[in-house]
């Protein structure tokens, strides 16, 4: 998480605000219904409510798949989902970073843009495309009562959130 | 759920391209009321500023639709990774379509302001901070 700590540092203002609502959101949808649990009063930082939500999600996991088989290999590919996250989050802090520095250039050109939008949506692909493989791979690893169990968590959230970032 | 989030988060990055090729518009609006002079000018750097902000208003209107159509996707266990970019692909569709809106209206400003105007409107970047590991 050393990726969205430091971006969180780093960033201020609305988009800041906005990626701290998805980072929150990716946690808080992760832990579902545990977040009231984790609710003692004690403000936590972003990171330790982020932490807790994450450990809260991992033991929802295993009391949903009773297999531990199959529960280690959903946690270790939400372990690499983690993973992801952090490095879009620093990816899109560069990005943003480098398409401010181009739109502070007068003398830019269009193929400049283009140039730097083409390597962007590139990165952004490799991404996706993990982020799809492993979405697909956690899909097929549980079952159809196990998946609903686990999806319910979080489905609200997921729609505040996006509401958040959209607005 | 995670995984749902994950893609919403990938898309968002997306979006963030996209509306970084805008300017913080009331800091926009501000420095050229304050700072452009020529009345013509003015008007129509404004009028660029609007429209600016009015694309960005309307994709996060059509975002929000197309974002429910991942989610369901997403909802279905067993779905495919191609029915996952396919119900991606209008939200990807549409941030392409702002992002060459905003070069367009971007290119046109460039053409009514002077370069001592435009680091108003799109000051430069704070220096990126030295990497974490060389840090004391």
């Amino acid at each position: 998480m050393t990726g969205v700590r430091t971006f969180l540092r780093r960033r201020r203002g609305r988009w800041a605000g906005a990626i701290l609502a998805a980072a929150m959101l990716v946690f808080a949808a992760a832990g579902g219904a545990a977040i009231q649990g984790c609710a003692h009063g004690k403000t936590k930082s972003p990171e330790q409510h982020a932490e807790a939500e994450y450990s809260a999600y991992q033991r929802r996991v295993r009391e949903v798949v009773k297999d531990p088989a199959r529960a280690d290999q959903v946690i270790a590919l939400t372990d690499e989902l983690r993973r992801e996250i952090d490095e879009v989050y620093t990816k899109l802090a560069q990005s943003r970073g480098q398409l401010q520095t181009l739109n502070a250039n007068y003398n830019a050109t269009r193929a400049d843009y283009d140039a730097l939008l083409k390597q962007q949506d590139a990165e952004r692909q490799v991404l996706m495309d993990k982020a799809i493989s492993v979405r697909v791979e956690i899909g097929k690893l549980l079952t159809e009562s196990e998946w609903k169990s686990l999806r319910k968590y979080g489905v609200e959230t997921v729609d505040a959130g996006l509401k958040a970032l959209a607005s | 759920m995670l995984i749902a989030i994950l893609i919403g988060v990938l898309v968002y990055f997306g979006s963030g391209h996209a509306t970084a090729l805008a300017p913080q518009i009331d800091r926009a609006e501000t420095a050229i009321k304050k700072n452009v002079h020529d009345e013509p000018r003015r008007k129509q750097a404004l009028e660029i500023i609007g429209q600016m902000k009015s694309s960005c208003t309307e994709f996060v209107k059509s975002r929000e639709r197309s974002a429910k159509s991942v989610n369901r996707a997403l909802d279905k266990r067993e779905v495919t990774a191609e029915e996952l970019r396919t119900a991606a692909a209008p939200l990807l569709a549409e941030e392409q379509q702002l992002r060459s809106r905003l070069l367009d209206l971007q290119f046109q400003l460039r053409k009514v302001l002077t370069a001592e105007e435009w680091a108003l409107v799109y000051p430069k970047p704070p220096p990126p901070p030295p990497p974490p590991s060389s840090k004391t």
